[in-house]
C-alpha cells in the first residue's frame, strides 16, 4: 500500500506541474492586459513599471521558473494583480478556508440526501417513491445553482422568513447555500445509488439472502450497500474537490467571501497570479481527492488490490 | 451490518469535524450604518485606486485639503482650513489647520503637514508608484515635465540595475547578491537626492512651513479646488509607507487621517470603519461605526436592502428599476451623473473617413431615436445624449438644442445625408462592425441600434462582442470600425469630457482631428494667458470672432475679481464652441448620459444626490440622532 501510495504521490507531482505549466502559459497567451482600466488608458510608464514589478517585462520562460522557484523554496504564490494591496496566500488563505466548511457542509447534504433517496428508490424500483425520488433528482441536476439558490432564499427567507438570505458568519447562514450547493451533488449521487442498487440487487447472493428469509432493510444495508455505492465513491473524488473550492454562482448569490469566485474573476481580470494560485489548490485538490478514493475503492471492493493497476 | 452503517456515519461525522474546523463565526455586533459597497476594493492606497467603491473608502479613511460639499460638491475646507488664491488664478495658498491628525485605530500619532502633501503629490508623479492618475495634477506647474523626465531617468536606473541584478524590479526592492547592497543603496540616494534638486526645481509644490502648502498651477483652473477633493490628492503618511512598503494598508498599520478609522478588513466580505476619536471634526461625524460590504450581485444587494441587512444600495438591477421604483418610492433616487456612454466611429477606416465619413455619421446619429431606446431598452431613466457633456454642469448651458429634430424629420435627412455620401438608400454601403464589451446591457442596446439603422437606413452593421481585456487592447489599438464606450467625468467641468477628444489624445481612439478644435482646447486652458498676449488674442478672436464684446469687457476690466469671474465665462463659452464641433462632427456617436438609481433609508441624513455620485461617509447620520455641536470650520 505504501509503495502503491508513493506510486501515486510522484504520478501526482508530475501532472500538477503539467497542470500549472499548461496554464501558466495559456493564461498568458490570451488577449488583453491585466492593468487595463476601465475606461482610460494606462499610461506607459506607469505601464512598464507595473510589469516589472510583476515581472511580465521577462521572456515567459524566465517567468515559469521564477514563479516555480518562489513557490518551492519560499512558499510565495505571488501578487495579486488585481488587488494590488494582497498577496496570492492571502487571499487564498483567507479564502479557501470559507470554500471548505461550506463544501464540507453541502457534501455532507449531498451524501445523505442523495444516498437516502437513491435507496428508496432503488429498492422500490418503478413505484410512485422511485418515480417521486427521480423526479427529484432530475431536477436536481438540470436546474441551475442559480435557479435553486433563488428559489431557497424565496421559501426560506421571503415566505417562511427563517433563514437570512445572504452574508457570512453565522451557523443560520450557511444553511442555504450550502444547500443550493448540495442539491446537484445530491441528485447525482441518488441516481449513482439507485442503478447500483439495483443492479447488486438483481444478484445471485440477494436471491440466497432472501429465501433465507432475511428482513428487507438488512439485505440492503448489509449485503447490497457496498456494492451499490462504488459508483458514489468514484464520483466522489471530484465532486468534493469541486465542491470544497466552492462555486462562483452561489458564493455570488449568498455573499460568501470563498474562493470559488476567483477561478472565473481571476481569469477575467487576467490576474495571473491569482489565477495560478486557484489553478493549483483545485489541481491539487482533485489530485490528493481522487488518491482518497482509490483507496477507499480497494477497501470497499475485494476484487480490488492495490497491484491490480 | 453494524459496520457499513458505522461506516457510513464516520464518514459523516468526518464532513461534520472538518466543518467544525474550518467554519469561524464571526458575528459582530452589527454596525450603525452599513452600506453595499458593489465590489471588494483592489486598495485602499489613494494613490493606486481608481474606482468608485475604493472612491468611498478613501472619503472615510483620508481627508485631502478639500472636501466635496455632499450635496452641492463645492468645496470645503478639510486639512486646509482656508486658502487664498493669487489674482492671476495661477498661486493657492492654503492655510492647514493645526488639529488635523495621523491616527493608528485610536492612537494619535502626529500632525498633517504641509510637508505630507508635498511627499503625497511627488509619490503620485513617481514612476515606482505606478499611479493611475498622475495625471491629475499635470495642472500644477511644472508636473508633467518633471514625470516624463523622472520617468525616463528612472527607468534607465532599475534597467541597469536589473541587469546587474535580476530580482531589483523597483526602487525600492534590494538586490539579493548581499555583495551588492552598499553599492546599489549608495547608487539609490543619489537618484534620490537627484530627484528631489528636479522636483524642487521644476515642480510649483513648496511647505512654505507645517501649515502653509503654496501651490502654483500650469494655467488658471478654476475647478483645482474641486480637484483637491478628490482622493488621488489625499494624503498618506511617509513613515507608514517607508516602513511597511506595500502592504502597509493592513488594518493593523495603516496610518490614517480621515473622519473613520479602518477597524477590520476581511478580504472580500466586509470593510468596518469606526469612527476616529482623534479626527477634528468628529462631532460632526454622524456613525458610530460603518460596515461596506463587498456584494457583487446587484440582486443580492436588493435583498439585502429589503431584509434591512444595509442601509444604502448605490447601485441597482437595471431590469428591476420600475418594481423598485413603485415599491420603494421613498427609499429610491435617481439622479443624472456625470457618464456618457457612446460609439467611437473610427474615422481613418471607411465609411467614417474624410467630409463623407462625417456625413455617414451624422446619419447614423439622426437615425438613432434616443428616446425610444431610453424608454423600451434602457429603462433606467436615462437622459438623451445628442453632445458628449452630460447637463448639470454648474454655469454651463451646453449645446443648444440645434439639430434634433422630430422622429419623423430626424429619419428623413439621416437619408438624405447617407444618399449625399454616396449610399443612397443604404446601397453600397459597406461591411461595418460594432464592438462591445461582452455584457447583457451593451447587447441589448446594439442590437437596438443596429435595428435602428436597419429601419431607418436600410443598412446593416454586424455586432460583435469581446470580454473586457481583449476589447480594451482592441480600442487602443484602433483595431475597429465602431466601438462602444462610456466617460466618467474627473471633476465637474466640461473640459474633463472634451480635451480627451484633441488630436492624437490619449483617449481620442478614433483618429479624429480638427485643428480649430485643438485651438479652442488649447485657449480655453488658458484664457488669461491667451488674451494678454497679442499674437495669441489676436488668434483668438479670428477663430471666436462673435466672443469679441466678452473679451473687450474682460480685458478692460480692473477688478481682479470680476475680472476672473469674467474669464471663468469666456472659458465656459469657448468650451462650448469646442463641444459643438464635437456635436457636429460627431467622431463619436453619442447615446445617452446615465443616470444612478440607488435606495438609501429615508430616515438617513447627509447623503443626496449628486452629479458625481460621490459621497462621503462623513456626513452620514440618522435623523433621529441630536446633532452634535459644529466644530467649526465645515462651513
Amino acid at each position: 500500500m505504501i509503495e502503491f501510495i508513493g506510486r501515486r504521490l510522484a504520478w501526482m507531482v508530475l501532472t500538477l506541474f503539467i497542470i500549472c505549466a499548461g496554464s501558466f502559459f495559456l493564461v498568458r497567451a490570451a488577449p488583453g492586459d491585466p492593468f487595463g482600466q476601465e475606461m482610460k488608458a494606462l499610461n506607459p510608464a506607469v505601464k512598464a513599471q507595473l510589469e516589472r514589478e510583476y515581472r511580465l517585462d521577462k521572456p515567459k520562460v524566465t517567468q515559469f521558473a521564477l514563479w516555480l522557484r518562489d513557490i518551492v523554496i519560499y512558499g510565495d504564490f505571488g501578487r495579486s494583480m488585481k488587488y494590488r494591496d494582497k498577496s496570492v496566500n492571502e487571499i487564498i488563505g483567507q479564502s479557501l478556508p470559507r470554500s471548505i466548511a461550506l463544501g464540507s457542509l453541502a457534501l455532507f447534504f449531498a451524501v445523505y440526501l442523495g444516498l437516502i433517496t437513491g435507496l428508496i428508490a432503488g429498492a422500490r424500483q418503478n413505484t410512485a417513491w422511485d418515480y417521486g425520488a427521480m423526479s427529484f433528482a432530475v431536477l436536481g441536476i438540470s436546474l441551475p445553482s442559480f435557479v435553486l439558490a433563488v428559489l431557497l432564499i424565496w421559501v426560506f427567507s421571503f415566505t417562511l422568513n427563517v433563514l437570512p438570505p445572504a452574508g457570512w458568519g453565522s451557523l443560520k447562514q450557511v444553511l442555504l447555500p450550502s444547500l443550493a450547493l448540495s442539491l446537484p451533488y445530491a441528485a447525482y449521487i441518488s441516481r449513482l445509488t439507485r442503478v447500483g442498487l439495483i443492479e447488486v440487487l438483481s444478484n445471485d447472493f440477494i436471491r440466497t439472502a432472501e429465501a433465507k428469509g432475511l428482513a428487507e432493510h438488512v439485505i440492503i444495508i448489509k449485503h447490497a450497500l457496498r456494492g451499490a455505492i462504488l459508483p458514489v465513491v468514484s464520483f466522489l473524488g471530484p465532486a468534493a474537490a469541486s465542491i470544497a473550492v466552492g462555486s462562483l454562482v452561489v458564493e455570488k448569490i449568498f455573499f460568501i467571501p470563498g474562493l470559488g469566485q476567483f477561478f472565473v474573476k481571476a481569469a477575467l481580470n487576467r490576474d495571473y497570479y491569482l489565477v495560478m494560485g486557484t489553478v493549483i489548490v483545485y489541481s491539487t485538490m482533485l489530485c490528493g481527492f481522487n488518491l482518497v478514493v482509490d483507496i477507499a475503492y480497494v477497501l470497499l471492493d475485494p476484487r480490488v488490490n492495490f497491484d491490480s493497476e | 451490518m453494524k459496520q457499513n452503517l458505522s461506516a457510513l456515519l464516520l464518514f459523516g461525522a468526518i464532513l461534520l469535524a472538518i466543518f467544525a474546523a474550518f467554519f469561524r463565526s464571526s458575528q459582530d455586533e452589527p454596525a450603525e450604518f452599513v452600506f453595499v459597497n458593489s465590489t471588494e476594493p483592489q486598495t485602499l492606497d489613494p494613490a493606486k485606486m481608481t474606482g468608485q467603491p475604493e472612491g468611498r473608502l478613501a472619503q472615510a479613511l483620508f481627508e485631502g485639503l478639500t472636501t466635496y460639499h455632499p450635496k452641492t460638491l463645492e468645496p470645503l475646507p478639510g486639512v486646509a482650513k482656508r486658502w487664498e488664491v493669487s489674482p492671476d488664478g495661477r498661486t493657492y495658498t492654503f492655510h492647514l489647520r493645526q488639529d488635523a491628525y495621523w491616527v493608528r485605530g485610536t492612537e494619535r500619532l502626529s500632525r498633517v503637514t504641509a510637508h505630507d502633501f508635498v511627499y503625497s503629490w511627488q509619490r503620485l508623479l513617481n514612476p515606482e508608484t505606478a499611479s493611475n492618475y498622475g495625471y491629475i495634477l499635470f495642472y500644477v506647474k511644472g508636473t508633467e515635465d518633471y514625470k516624463k523626465a523622472e520617468s525616463k531617468r528612472y527607468e534607465a536606473f532599475v534597467k541597469k540595475w536589473a541587469e546587474e541584478d535580476s530580482s531589483i524590479t523597483s526602487i525600492d526592492s534590494l538586490p539579493k547578491d548581499a555583495s551588492k547592497v552598499d553599492s546599489f543603496k549608495q547608487a539609490r540616494a543619489q537618484f534620490l537626492e537627484q530627484r528631489q534638486r528636479d522636483f524642487q526645481k521644476t515642480v510649483g509644490l513648496r511647505a512654505l512651513d507645517d501649515d502653509r502648502l503654496q501651490v502654483v498651477l500650469r494655467s488658471p483652473t478654476p475647478y483645482f479646488l474641486d480637484i483637491t477633493c478628490f482622493y488621488p490628492l489625499f494624503p498618506v503618511n511617509r513613515k507608514c509607507l517607508e516602513e511597511h512598503g506595500l502592504f502597509w494598508t493592513r488594518e493593523d498599520k495603516i496610518v490614517t487621517n480621515g473622519p473613520f478609522y479602518l477597524e477590520k478588513w476581511i478580504f472580500n466580505d466586509r470593510i468596518r470603519l469606526r469612527r476616529s476619536p482623534n479626527y477634528w471634526d468628529r462631532d460632526n461625524v454622524g456613525m458610530e461605526t460603518i460596515d461596506a460590504l463587498a456584494v457583487e450581485e446587484l440582486t443580492t444587494a436588493l435583498t439585502l436592502y429589503v431584509k434591512k441587512q444595509a442601509d444604502w444600495v448605490p447601485q441597482l438591477p437595471l431590469s428591476l428599476i420600475r418594481g423598485i421604483q413603485s415599491q420603494l418610492e421613498d427609499d429610491y433616487h435617481n439622479h443624472a451623473s456625470l457618464i456618457v456612454y457612446f460609439y467611437r466611429c473610427n474615422t481613418t477606416r471607411e465609411p467614417f473617413k474624410g467630409e463623407r465619413g462625417k456625413k455617414v455619421r451624422q446619419a447614423l446619429s439622426l437615425a438613432v431615436n434616443r428616446k425610444d431606446l431610453i424608454d423600451n431598452v434602457t429603462k433606467a431613466y436615462e437622459q438623451a445624449a445628442f453632445s458628449v457633456v452630460p447637463p448639470g454642469i454648474p454655469g454651463y448651458s451646453g449645446v443648444p438644442a440645434m439639430a434634433h429634430p422630430e422622429a419623423s424629420e430626424a429619419v428623413k435627412k439621416a437619408r438624405a445625408l447617407l444618399a449625399e455620401a454616396g449610399y443612397p438608400d443604404g446601397k453600397g454601403f459597406p461591411k461595418v462592425t460594432l464592438l462591445y464589451n461582452t455584457s447583457d446591457r451593451h447587447k441589448q442596446i446594439a442590437a437596438a441600434i443596429q435595428n435602428f439603422w436597419k429601419v431607418n437606413l436600410n443598412i446593416h452593421i454586424e455586432l460583435t462582442n469581446q470580454e473586457w481585456g481583449t476589447y480594451i487592447d482592441s480600442v487602443h489599438a484602433m483595431n475597429f470600425d465602431m466601438a462602444r464606450a462610456g466617460w466618467i467625468g474627473d471633476y465637474t467641468d466640461p473640459n474633463t469630457f472634451l480635451d480627451m477628444w484633441i488630436t492624437d489624445g490619449d483617449q481620442n481612439e478614433t483618429g479624429w482631428s480638427s485643428p480649430i478644435y485643438d485651438r479652442f482646447i488649447e485657449y480655453a486652458g488658458d484664457i488669461p494667458g491667451t488674451l494678454s498676449d497679442p499674437g495669441r488674442r489676436a488668434e483668438f478672436l479670428k477663430d471666436l470672432p462673435d466672443l469679441k464684446p466678452f473679451v473687450v469687457r474682460y480685458t478692460d476690466e480692473r477688478k481682479a475679481d470680476e475680472r476672473r469671474r469674467l474669464g471663468a465665462h469666456l472659458r465656459l463659452k469657448v468650451l462650448q464652441r469646442a463641444d459643438e464641433i464635437v456635436a457636429d462632427e460627431l467622431p463619436v456617436i453619442p447615446l445617452f448620459f446615465y443616470t444612478t438609481n440607488q435606495l438609501w433609508r429615508p430616515k438617513l441624513e447627509g447623503l443626496y444626490d449628486n452629479l458625481r455620485d460621490t459621497h462621503s461617509p462623513k456626513f452620514f447620520r440618522w435623523k433621529s440622532k441630536a446633532k452634535g455641536s459644529p466644530a467649526g470650520g465645515s462651513k
